[in-house]
C-alpha cells in the first residue's frame, strides 16, 4: 500500500484491498496477491511470481517506471484516461505531428521504416531499437494481415513528444488475438526494450492495435512494460483530440544528414588510450635499469611493456594503430606534449569543454579511475594499496538515503554509480554559481568542486580530472579522423596554417625593427664616441672606454638575441612546413577518397544502369514472345476463317446441285404424268371408240363378255396407276417443301455469316459474299419460279385427273347398263 | 464542332454535349453532358447524313496525360519514385478540380479510366436499372476511391477493387424493390442525421444481409446506425464513406467534386480528418521533383 506501486494506484483514484471482498468485481490483481482468485488479469510490478499465477498475467511493469515522472505519466495514460485511448494521439501532444502510412505490401516496408527511422534520427532516439522493433513487429503485422482474405492494408502512425517515441500498428479484419501466445517467440523482441507494449483487440470491430513508446532517456530504457487488452467497443465520448496534427507519411520530409556518432567517439578514445599508455611506459622506463634507447624503439617493445600494464582487459582496447602511435609519442618529445600544452591552455577556461566533461565522467567505471590514478606515477605502481578507496568510502548522508539502507548488498561499483551522478549534479550547480559571479570556471573550480564532494586526495582528484580532461581534448580534436593527421593539424597548428604564416612574419618584423633599432644605437654610440675623443683627444679615454665595453656588451647580447630570434624563425619556418606538409598529405588523401567515392559512384551507376537494361531486356523478351502468340493466334484466327468460308461456299454448292438434282427428278415426274395422261387420252379415245361400236352393233355375248372382263382389267390397272400418281405426287409436294426451307435456311445462315466475317476482317470478303448470296438468291427465284410452274401444271393434271375419273364412272355406269341390256 | 461518331463509341457517358443540327440549322440537344449516350439513334442519324455536333467536351489531351501518368505510377515498383509520380498526379488533379474546379463528371470519367474493372454488360446492366442511380453512384465511388488516393492508399490494385466494390454494391441496393421508392428510400436515410429503430427497417429493405453486416453505409458518426459504429471506431476511409454517402444526392448539381468541397471546408468527416485531406491537397511549397 505505501510501495510507489500502492501510491500511484491510490492516486489514480483506485481502491486497493488486500483481502478480497465478497461481491466486488476487480479489475485487476497485482501480483501474486489473493491467489485462490483466478481469472481476473494479473499485473506484475515484481520479477519473481508464484506459478500458479503466472498464467492470469496480461501485464508487466517494471517497478522503477512508477518512480520517475515520465513512467508515471504514460502508465496514467492507459490506467487513468481510459484503455482505449490513443497513445499515439496523446504521445504528440502539443509537439509535432501524427505521420500516418497505408502500407499494403511487404515488398516495400524497408522504405517505411526508413522513413519513420529518419524522423527518429532527427529528434535523437536510439533508432537502433526502434529498427528492430520495427523489423519485428512489421513482420508479424504482415503475416497476421496476409492470413485475411481482402485484408485493408496496415495502418501506421507514428509521433513524438522529444521524449518519448510512439508508434502504433493496426490491423482490420483480425479474427482473434490470444495475446501473448499469439506473438509466441517474438514476444521478447518486442517488449524488452520497449518501455510501453500494448497489444489491444478490438473485439466487435476485429481489430488488433500494437502500441509501443520509446522513451530517449537513455536511463529508462530498461524500465519496461506491456499490456495484453481486450476492448469490447471504444467510447464514443472521447473524441479524437482535434489539435493535433496528422500527416501523411508519403509527403516529402526534412532533408537529414547522418553522422557516425560512435566512431567519432571511438576515434577520440583511441586518442586517451594511447596517451595513457605512452603515459604508462615512460614511468616505466623512467625505473627501468638497462632501457632500450627510445630511438630503437618499435611495435613489439611496445607490446612487452603493454604486458607490465597492471589492468591487462584495458591492454585489449590497443589495436595496431594505437600502438604504432604511442610508438611516435615515446620518440616524439613535440609530440606528446602538444597535448599537455592543449590541456594546459584548456584548463583555464572550461566553460566550453564541461559539458563533454561531464560525459565522460558519467560513463568512467570505478577501474578506470582506479586505473588513471593508477599509471599517472603519483603512486607506486605495484603498491596493493587501493588508493580509490576515497572515492567509494567516503559515503554521505545523502548517498546512504538514496540506497534506503541497502547498501550492504550493493558493490562499490553501484556506489560509485550513485556518486557519480551526483557529483555531475553537484559540478552543474558549482559551475552554474561561478558563472553567475562573472567568473570563468578553471580546472581548479572542477578539482575544488570534486574534492570536497568526496573529501578525498587532491592530488588524486588532480590527476583523475587531467586524465579525463585529456580525454575531452581528444574528443574535441579526433573527428573521425586518422590519429595523426588530426594530431598534426590541431595541435601543431592550434590556429591554424595561416595564422602561424602571419604570426611569424609579424615577428620577423618585429625582429628586423630591433635590427634597425639596434644598428640606429650602434651609429649614435659610435658617433658618440668619435664626438669624445675629438674633445677629449687624450683624457678620458677610460670613460669612453667604459662606454664602449658596455656599448659592446649591449652589442653582444642583441647579437645573441638577434641568434636567438633567427633560431626561433627557424624553427616556426620547419613547425610551418611540417603543418604545410600535414596539410598536403591531407589533401591528398581526402583527394584519394573523392576519387575512390567517385569511382565507386560510377560503378553502382553501372551496376545500376545494367540492371535495369537487363529488366528492360527480360521485358522486352517477354513482350516478343506475347506479340509473336498474338500473330499466330491472329494466323490461326484468319486461317480458320478462311476454311469457313470455302466450307460454306462448298455446302451452297452442294445444296445447290441438290437442289437442281430434285428439280429434273420434278421435271421428270411431270414429263411422266403427261406422257401418262396422253396414254389415258388415247385409251379414252379407244373406250370412247369401243364403246361406239358397242352401241353400233352389240356383238355376241360372248365376245361382250370378254370385252367386259377386259374393261374390268383396264378400269383397275387405270384405278392402280392413279393412286401410284397420286402418292408420287405428294411426295414431290413434300420434298420441294424440304428444298424450300432449305434454301431458306442456308441463306439466313448466309447472311449471318455475312455479318460475322464483316466484323471480323473488314470490307473485302464481304463483297464477294454479297455477290454469292445475290447469285444464290436469283438462283433461288428461278427455282422458285420453276416450282409455281410445275404447281400449276400439277393443279391442272390433277383436274384431268378428277375429269378421267368422272368420265371413267360414266364408261362404268355404261358398261353396266350394256351389261343388263345384253342381259 | 463537328465529331466523328467513331470518338465516343467506346464512351458510356458522353464527354460533352452532343447535338443533331438538323437541315433548318437548328440544334437539338440529344444527350447532355454526362449522360448515357444514345448510341442507336446517333447511328442512325450518322447513317443518314445528319450532322452531328458536341461542344463543352473534356480536354482530351488532359485525359490522356493524367492516364498516361497513372500508369506510369501503376507500373514503378520504388516507393521513392512512386511517391513522385503520386505528388505529380495530386497537383495535376488540384489544378484541374480545385482551381479550374471542373466538373463532377470529369472527376467521375477519371475514376472510370484509372480504376474501373467493369465489362460492357455490367455497364449496360446498370444503366438500364436506372441510369439516375448510377450516375449517383459513380459520383460516390470515384470520390471515394480518389480520396482513399490522396490519404495514402497508393496500391493501384488495392484501389481499383475499392472502386470496383463500392459501385457494385451500390448498385446491388434495393434490388428486391422498385426503383422509385428504392431512390426514396436512399434519399430519406440519406438526410437522417442520426439513425432510429424504425430507420433499421428501410435499410433492410433495400440491402441484402452480406451488405448490412459489412458496408459503414448505415452509420452515423454518432454510432446510432445499424452495425452502432462510431466515429471513433471507423477506419478514416470508413469515415470518409459516411460523409460521402451523406453528401452525395440524386441531383447533381448540389455539389461538386470532393476535392473542391474539401478545400471549401465543405466536407463533413470530422475536423481532424479534414485539415488532413486539405493539407494534402494544398499547394506544395516544394516544386514537385518528377521522377525519371
Amino acid at each position: 500500500m505505501s510501495s510507489p506501486v500502492g501510491v500511484f494506484f491510490q492516486d489514480s483514484g483506485f481502491d486497493l484491498h488486500t483481502q478480497p471482498i465478497e461481491g466486488v468485481n476487480y479489475d485487476f490483481i497485482l501480483n501474486d496477491h489473493c491467489p485462490e482468485l483466478i481469472n481476473i488479469p494479473r499485473l506484475q510490478t515484481i520479477e519473481k511470481l508464484t506459478p500458479t499465477v503466472i498464467p492470469f498475467v496480461r501485464s508487466y511493469i517494471h517497478k522503477d517506471l512508477f518512480l520517475s515522472t515520465k513512467g508515471k505519466q504514460m502508465l496514467s495514460s492507459y490506467f487513468v484516461d481510459g484503455v482505449d485511448v490513443d497513445l499515439v494521439d496523446r504521445f504528440s501532444k502539443e509537439y509535432k505531428q501524427i505521420y500516418n502510412v497505408k502500407i499494403h505490401d511487404y515488398l516495400n516496408m524497408g522504405f517505411f521504416i526508413d522513413s519513420i527511422i529518419l524522423e527518429a534520427y532527427k529528434n535523437r532516439f536510439d533508432i537502433k531499437i526502434l529498427r528492430d522493433y520495427l523489423n519485428t513487429s512489421l513482420l508479424y503485422a504482415f503475416k497476421k494481415m496476409e492470413a485475411i482474405q481482402d485484408s485493408m492494408p496496415l495502418d501506421l502512425s507514428y509521433s513524438h513528444d522529444g521524449e518519448a517515441f510512439t508508434i502504433q500498428i493496426s490491423i482490420s479484419g483480425v479474427q482473434a488475438f490470444n495475446g501473448r501466445e499469439d506473438l509466441k517467440e517474438i514476444f521478447e523482441d518486442l517488449t524488452k526494450k520497449t518501455n510501453y507494449f500494448d497489444a489491444a483487440y478490438f473485439s466487435k470491430r476485429k481489430k488488433l492495435v500494437i502500441s509501443s513508446l520509446f522513451f530517449n532517456d537513455a536511463k529508462l530504457r530498461e524500465r519496461t512494460s506491456y499490456f495484453f487488452t481486450e476492448i469490447g467497443e471504444r467510447s464514443k465520448l472521447q473524441s479524437p483530440k482535434e489539435d493535433s496534427d496528422i500527416v501523411s507519411g508519403l509527403e516529402p520530409k526534412d532533408a537529414v544528414s547522418y553522422k557516425p556518432e560512435k566512431v567519432e567517439d571511438f576515434q577520440a578514445r583511441k586518442l586517451a588510450v594511447a596517451r595513457k599508455f605512452t603515459l604508462f611506459i615512460k614511468n616505466y622506463r623512467a625505473n627501468e635499469a638497462n632501457a632500450i634507447p627510445l630511438e630503437k624503439i618499435e611495435i613489439k617493445d611496445v607490446e612487452t611493456y603493454l604486458e607490465f600494464y597492471p589492468r591487462q582487459e584495458a591492454v585489449t582496447e590497443a589495436d595496431d594503430e594505437v600502438k604504432s602511435y604511442i610508438c611516435k609519442l615515446l620518440k616524439d618529445e613535440q609530440l606528446s606534449n602538444g597535448i599537455n600544452e592543449y590541456v594546459q591552455k584548456v584548463s583555464g577556461n572550461m566553460d566550453t569543454q564541461l559539458p563533454e566533461f561531464q560525459r565522460i565522467l558519467g560513463n568512467k567505471s570505478l577501474q578506470d579511475i582506479e586505473e588513471v590514478i593508477k599509471i599517472s606515477g603519483n603512486s607506486k605502481l605495484d603498491s596493493d594499496v587501493n588508493v580509490v578507496k576515497g572515492w567509494i568510502e567516503s559515503k554521505d548522508k545523502d548517498g546512504k538515503t538514496i540506497v534506503s539502507g541497502n547498501d550492504s548488498g550493493m558493490s562499490d561499483n553501484d556506489i560509485w554509480e550513485i556518486k557519480k551522478s551526483q557529483l555531475n549534479v553537484k559540478i552543474k550547480d558549482e559551475v552554474q554559481r561561478i558563472k553567475s559571479e562573472g567568473k570563468i570556471v578553471t580546472q581548479d573550480d572542477v578539482i575544488r568542486i570534486i574534492s570536497t564532494q568526496l573529501n578525498t586526495n587532491e592530488n588524486d582528484v588532480k590527476t583523475v580530472v587531467k586524465g579525463i580532461l585529456e580525454e575531452v581534448v581528444a574528443t574535441e580534436l579526433v573527428r573521425n579522423q586518422k590519429l595523426e593527421e588530426s594530431f598534426a593539424l590541431k595541435i601543431l597548428g592550434s590556429q591554424g596554417a595561416d595564422q602561424v604564416r602571419e604570426k611569424l612574419e609579424s615577428q620577423i618584423g618585429r625582429m628586423k625593427k630591433i635590427m634597425d633599432q639596434l644598428k640606429r644605437e650602434l651609429v649614435k654610440l659610435q658617433n658618440e664616441k668619435t664626438i669624445r675623443e675629438a674633445s677629449h683627444p687624450n683624457g678620458e679615454s677610460t670613460g669612453v672606454s667604459e662606454d664602449a665595453l658596455q656599448v659592446k656588451a649591449a652589442l653582444g647580447r642583441s647579437l645573441e638575441a638577434l641568434k636567438l630570434k633567427d633560431r626561433m624563425i627557424e624553427k616556426a619556418k620547419s613547425d610551418f612546413e611540417q603543418i604545410s606538409k600535414a596539410k598536403d598529405q591531407k589533401i591528398a588523401s581526402l583527394e584519394q577518397r573523392v576519387e575512390e567515392s567517385r569511382v565507386e559512384f560510377a560503378r553502382s551507376r553501372e551496376f545500376a544502369n545494367e540492371e535495369k537494361l537487363q529488366q528492360l531486356e527480360v521485358e522486352n523478351k517477354s513482350l516478343n514472345a506475347r506479340l509473336e502468340l498474338a500473330y499466330k493466334k491472329v494466323n490461326i484466327m484468319n486461317g480458320n476463317l478462311e476454311n469457313r468460308e470455302t466450307e460454306i461456299n462448298d455446302r451452297r454448292e452442294k445444296e445447290l446441285e441438290t437442289l437442281k438434282a430434285n428439280m429434273q427428278v420434278a421435271q421428270s415426274v411431270i414429263e411422266r404424268f403427261k406422257n401418262d395422261k396422253l396414254e389415258m387420252e388415247q385409251r379414252f379415245q379407244e373406250e370412247r371408240e369401243a364403246s361406239r361400236k358397242l352401241k353400233e352393233g352389240s356383238g355376241s355375248v360372248q365376245s361382250l363378255k370378254t370385252e367386259l372382263e377386259e374393261r374390268d382389267s383396264q378400269i383397275s390397272s387405270l384405278q392402280s396407276d392413279k393412286k401410284v400418281v397420286e402418292e408420287k405426287f405428294r411426295a414431290l409436294s413434300v420434298e420441294l417443301k424440304k428444298v424450300e426451307q432449305k434454301l431458306k435456311y442456308s441463306t439466313s445462315q448466309l447472311e449471318s455469316s455475312n455479318k460475322k466475317a464483316v466484323a471480323a476482317s473488314g470490307q473485302k470478303s464481304v463483297e464477294s459474299y454479297i455477290k454469292q448470296v445475290e447469285q444464290v438468291t436469283s438462283r433461288f427465284k428461278e427455282a422458285t419460279n420453276e416450282i409455281a410452274e410445275k404447281r400449276k401444271e400439277l393443279v391442272k393434271l390433277k383436274q384431268e385427273n378428277t375429269l378421267m375419273q368422272s368420265k371413267l364412272a360414266e364408261l362404268e355406269k355404261k358398261l353396266g347398263m350394256a351389261d343388263k341390256k345384253a342381259s | 464542332m463537328s465529331f466523328n461518331f467513331k470518338e465516343i463509341k467506346n464512351e458510356i457517358l458522353s464527354p460533352g454535349n452532343i447535338f443533331w443540327k438538323k437541315r433548318s440549322g437548328d440544334l437539338v440537344l440529344i444527350t447532355q453532358k454526362g449522360d448515357v449516350i444514345n448510341h442507336d439513334l446517333i447511328q442512325k442519324l450518322q447513317d443518314a447524313h445528319h450532322d452531328i455536333v458536341m461542344n463543352d467536351q473534356i480536354d482530351p489531351h488532359q485525359r490522356d496525360k493524367l492516364n498516361s501518368i497513372y500508369e506510369k505510377y501503376c507500373s514503378e515498383l520504388l516507393m521513392r519514385d512512386k511517391i513522385g509520380w503520386r505528388d505529380q498526379l495530386i497537383e495535376l488533379m488540384r489544378v484541374d478540380f480545385i482551381v479550374n474546379q471542373n466538373s463532377q463528371f470529369e472527376f467521375n470519367q477519371l475514376a472510370w479510366d484509372f480504376f474501373s474493372t467493369f465489362s460492357n454488360d455490367d455497364i449496360a446492366s446498370f444503366i438500364k436499372k436506372d441510369s439516375e442511380l448510377f450516375k449517383r453512384n459513380l459520383t460516390i465511388a470515384s470520390n471515394y476511391t480518389f480520396t482513399a488516393f490522396v490519404l495514402g492508399y497508393y496500391e493501384p490494385r488495392f484501389l481499383s477493387n475499392l472502386f470496383t466494390k463500392t459501385l457494385k454494391n451500390l448498385m446491388e441496393l434495393g434490388n428486391s424493390t422498385n426503383v422509385l421508392s428504392l431512390k426514396e428510400k436512399i434519399e430519406y436515410l440519406r438526410m437522417q442525421d442520426s439513425f432510429h429503430e424504425d430507420d433499421y427497417e428501410s435499410m433492410k429493405e433495400i440491402a441484402n444481409e452480406d451488405l448490412l453486416s459489412s458496408t459503414v453505409l448505415f452509420e452515423r458518426y454518432d454510432g446510432s446506425g445499424l452495425r452502432k459504429i462510431n466515429a471513433r471506431e471507423m477506419t478514416d476511409l470508413e469515415v470518409v464513406l459516411v460523409a460521402l454517402n451523406r453528401k452525395y444526392g440524386f441531383e447533381s448539381s448540389s455539389s461538386e467534386n470532393v476535392f473542391l468541397e474539401i478545400s471549401r471546408d465543405n466536407f463533413d468527416c470530422g475536423p481532424r480528418l479534414l485539415k488532413t485531406l486539405q493539407k494534402l491537397l494544398a499547394k506544395k511549397d516544394k516544386e514537385i521533383v518528377i521522377a525519371a
